[in-house]
């Protein structure tokens, strides 16, 4: 890798590590190997939002060119957010992509994204499902995101509701993380998603 | 051969033409690719080349010993009052020739043979003229009575050598040594010379503030972080690195490499790669400085100082007058014909309105395309950025035709561009 790239990463890794906000336990990151080449972050849902008390990994990837070029991040953890997708944790957000800056880092790009996680831009979405709900069912929006949480993320808040749902059709032999997503794409109607589990 | 060529004539008859006569030269050094049918004298004992002697031997040193191709033998001593070659060599100056100095036109071309040879560092004394030694001589006398003022001038001249440091001669010096100039410690001050005293103290002055100044860039400078590598710019590790790219609108730090090679990014927009990475606001040029420039005022003179440097360099675009620049006149590189003349300037270039559109055949393309969105009067946002990307591409096609190793001039040309543009939409939004 190109040594611009590793002593960038190597100074913004201490950077990461000295910060408030890794001492406030907000954001977190590690190295994958030993050539600075892959990264795992992490952030903490952001308070008032159904991602609270959630931690979030995050698969970080820099390129040759960095920093130069963005650095290729993506969602380990499950999310439902509007602009994550709930299937590859692929995120849209302009500074991964056409906005990106030389003198952003990885501490920059960790706090973004966990402000990503506090507002969403329904409107440039990279899951459509989800966006949809964000903006036709923001309740049902929350408690799905909050489920999402729990059962991914660690956050302490669940619904029992949606789990008596969800245990319903993992009795039926469906897999956890299917019947999940089901759900949550057929605004929990039990019917339409075991239909669409079916049809998988 | 000259003389060898005067005594066959007289020796010999005529067999086929008087070269027949000449000893061929090649064929005196060995080799003479006419072999027979060469028109000169191929016979060694008929043209004396022997007759010639060497200088060198002469003159006691010849470097080719045996082997040389001229005659090594003492020359007579009527030879070498009668040869005026001779003389030459000799270190005095040579009498008066009584058969020179008779202007005899019948005279001089019979001896032409006997011409003064040239020889290199030593004066060349014509064929017939000699030097006047009688005007020289009345010269050097003059010259050795100034000495002795000049001795009493000396005293009065300060000394180059205390003037710097040290002066070996010390109070024997004949130079004048001067008062101790309190900024410098250099013996420089004259004793008597108030205005060479004001002078030199304002000089130091002036030399002690730059170095002040220079010393207080260092001190700003010496810690100033690359945004884009993180690193101290001043100890990167290498030294042809340490330098800073100074954006003209905003306060961010960053090295030259790497403010130009992300602003020569092409997977980003334009308007994103001109914005500053950190602040985001856009500059459109980057001036390259060895110290770090943050005051508004210093700012300014560097950027001054920039596109003065940039107005001496004639324009690879205008080429003296044979190319077009896409700039026209207002291009911030030389624009001047062969002969020095300037471009003229083409104030009537902006002129709206269709009468204008030929108004000048040596305006270019990118001017027209502009133009054209300005006579629709409907130059908003989404056209300016349409008329953009047009000028982009026509530029970067340009910039291609260049190559490598000008990528830094493209670069700065890349921004002038901008610049361009940007007073453009200035003065007509």
């Amino acid at each position: 890798m190109a040594n611009i790239a590793v002593q960038r990463i190597k100074r913004e890794f201490k950077e990461v590590i000295k910060s408030e906000e890794t001492i406030k336990n907000q954001i977190k990151v590690e190295l994958v190997g030993d050539n600075f080449t892959e990264l795992r972050g992490e952030i903490a849902g952001p308070p008032d939002t159904p991602y609270e008390g959630g931690k979030y990994h995050l698969e970080i990837k820099i390129p040759e060119t960095y920093p130069f070029n963005p650095p290729k991040v993506r969602f380990i953890t499950k999310i439902w957010h509007p602009n994550i997708s709930s299937v590859t944790g692929a995120i849209c957000l302009d500074i991964l992509k056409d906005q990106w800056a030389a003198a952003m880092t990885l501490r920059t790009v960790l706090l973004s994204l966990q402000a990503l996680l506090a507002a969403a831009e329904p409107d440039d979405p990279q899951d459509a499902v989800v966006a949809n709900q964000y903006k036709q069912n923001p309740e049902m929006f929350k408690q799905t995101a909050r489920l999402w949480s729990h059962i991914y993320a660690d956050a302490p808040i669940s619904s029992p509701d949606y789990t008596r749902k969800i245990d319903k059709l993992c009795a039926m032999g469906f897999d956890k993380n299917a019947v999940i997503a089901a759900l949550s794409s057929k605004s929990w109607d039990v019917e339409t998603a075991t239909e669409l589990l079916l049809s998988n | 051969m000259a003389e060898a060529a005067v005594a066959s004539t007289v020796t010999l008859p005529v067999t086929g033409g008087w070269t027949k006569h000449v000893t061929c030269r090649y064929f005196m050094h060995g080799l003479c690719k006419e072999g027979d049918n060469c028109r000169y004298s191929h016979d060694l004992t008929s043209s004396k080349p022997a007759a010639m002697m060497c200088k060198f031997f002469q003159k006691g040193n010849c470097v080719f010993g045996e082997r040389c191709r001229f005659e090594h033998c003492k020359p007579t001593k009527s030879e070498e009052v009668s040869n005026p070659q001779m003389l030459l060599l000799s270190s005095t100056p040579p009498p008066i020739d009584p058969e020179c100095s008779e202007s005899g036109p019948r005279l001089k071309t019979q001896d032409w043979a006997n011409a003064a040879e040239f020889v290199p560092g030593q004066p060349y004394c014509g064929r017939a003229e000699s030097v006047d030694v009688e005007i020289s001589i009345p010269l050097i006398e003059e010259l050795n009575g100034d000495a002795t003022t000049d001795k009493e001038e000396l005293r009065k001249q300060l000394c180059p050598y205390a003037a710097v440091g040290e002066c070996r001669y010390g109070v024997n010096c004949a130079y004048l040594h001067g008062d101790v100039c309190d900024m410098c410690g250099l013996q420089v001050l004259h004793p008597t010379d108030s205005s060479q005293r004001s002078e030199h103290t304002k000089a130091c002055i002036e030399a002690h503030e730059k170095d002040m100044e220079i010393s207080f860039a260092i001190q700003r400078s010496k810690d100033m972080m690359c945004g884009v590598c993180m690193e101290v710019v001043f100890e990167k590790a290498n030294p042809s690195e340490r330098r800073f790219g100074i954006l003209s609108n905003c306060s961010h730090c960053y090295c030259l490499k790497c403010i130009r090679k992300w602003r020569s990014a092409k997977q980003f927009e334009s308007k994103i790669i001109k914005s500053c990475p950190e602040c985001r606001i856009t500059s459109n040029f980057v001036i390259p400085s060895e110290y770090w420039v943050e005051d508004k005022e210093d700012k300014q003179k560097l950027i001054q100082k920039y596109k003065d440097g940039m107005g001496r360099k004639p324009c690879r675009y205008f080429d003296e007058g044979r190319g077009i620049c896409p700039f026209g006149a207002n291009c911030f590189y030389k624009h001047a014909f062969p002969d020095g003349r300037l471009e003229e300037a083409q104030p009537q270039r902006r002129q709206t309105g269709s009468s204008s559109r030929n108004r000048n055949s040596r305006r270019t393309q990118l001017w027209d395309i502009i133009d054209e969105r300005e006579s629709t009067g409907s130059l908003d946002n989404d056209d300016e950025e349409m008329v953009t990307f047009e000028l982009s591409e026509m530029l970067l096609m340009l910039l291609a035709a260049g190559n490598d190793e000008e990528v830094t001039d493209s670069e700065d040309e890349w921004d002038l561009f901008h610049e361009e543009l940007d007073d453009f939409y200035e003065i007509y939004l």
